[in-house]
């Protein structure tokens, strides 16, 4: 096993040897030569020093090779410098349009839950916005509010009645399962003044 | 093509060229131009097989493939500049020569680079930090 590490390393210097002098001979006589010689004595270095590196766990490969990716890209795209300025910049407005709408969620929640707690023993897991164009958060261009639903747990110190409703109302959602959901999605529509959009209920989990 | 069809090529443009230089000095250069054309895309073939027996070489060798491409980029590059560098010297740009060997040159380092920061790091990595 060594020894066939050994023997590779003295075959690949011989070989990179006899090829170097062929490619010196290639190259034409002029300025460019000591370049070349330069570059070729390089990677003889790196070759020479390649026990060194298994040595030392060093992967001398990926190392160049990641540099030479960070050159050719510098070298492209050289206004890569203003793509990456457009790129940052839609993912910052990406990121604060997820707010918004997250804290709009968190707020649509908030005015529901009471009544919808009390009239239909429900909670709100979670809200979606479907918007008519992509990437215009706007009112006017929202059509459609997405609403999913659970079961709400019981609240503290009416455990007993809660739970006894809980059940009940489970038994009879199997069957007005449809109207329970228009009745939720008109008294969501009072509650949170949105007449001319579209609000949907699922229950959480259930998708469409 | 042989080495004496491009010779004899290369001398009957030589011909033509001394000819014509002083009636139509711009078609003499274009006599200069198709020559070198000519003869680069007839030694092309033959520097592929050369190139081959490189890469062979290597992979016999258990070079890496990275290091020979940059070798074989080198030689490209040499090459070109070269042609390109000796073409405006003969239409008597001196100076535009100069900076195609130029351009050569800083190719060359720019493929040598990546080789170089390799080395210098791995050699940084050997060293302890104490």
């Amino acid at each position: 096993m060594r020894i066939e590490i050994f023997t590779d390393w003295v075959t690949q210097i011989i070989l990179f040897i006899i090829l170097a002098s062929v490619i010196d001979l290639l190259i034409p006589a002029n300025h460019l030569q000591k370049y070349v010689r330069l570059a070729i004595s390089l990677i003889l270095i790196l070759i020479l020093l390649q026990p060194v590196f298994y040595l030392f766990n060093t992967d001398i490969n990926a190392a160049i090779s990641s540099s030479m990716n960070r050159i050719e890209r510098q070298f492209n795209n050289e206004p890569s410098i203003e793509n990456q300025i457009d790129f940052e910049k839609n993912e910052i407005e990406n990121g604060q349009d997820a707010y918004i709408l997250k804290q709009m969620a968190i707020e649509l929640e908030k005015i529901a839950e009471e009544s919808l707690k009390e009239e239909f023993a429900v909670e709100i897991a979670s809200i979606d916005f479907q918007f008519s164009v992509m990437d215009s958060l706007t009112y006017e261009d929202l059509t459609e509010v997405i609403v999913y639903i659970t079961e709400s747990e019981p609240g503290e110190g009416a455990m007993n009645t809660v739970e006894d409703v809980v059940i009940e109302w489970d038994h009879e959602e199997e069957e007005h399962a449809e109207e329970s959901f228009q009745e939720i999605e008109n008294s969501l529509r009072e509650l949170w003044e949105i007449e001319d959009k579209e609000i949907t209920v699922y229950w959480e989990g259930e998708g469409f | 093509m042989d080495i004496l069809q491009i010779t004899i090529l290369g001398v009957l443009a030589s011909l033509l060229y001394i000819l014509l230089k002083e009636v139509h000095g711009s078609i003499a250069f274009l006599i200069i131009l198709i020559t070198g054309i000519v003869i680069f895309f007839s030694i092309i073939q033959q520097i592929q097989l050369i190139f081959e027996t490189i890469r062979k070489l290597g992979d016999q060798a258990n070079i890496e493939g990275l290091y020979l491409t940059t070798i074989l980029k080198i030689i490209g590059i040499s090459y070109i500049a070269e042609i390109g560098a000796h073409l405006t010297k003969d239409a008597g740009l001196n100076s535009v020569s100069k900076y195609i060997e130029l351009a050569g040159k800083i190719f060359i380092l720019l493929l040598a680079v990546p080789i170089i920061t390799a080395v210098i790091e791995a050699i940084i990595g050997f060293i302890p930090n104490v």
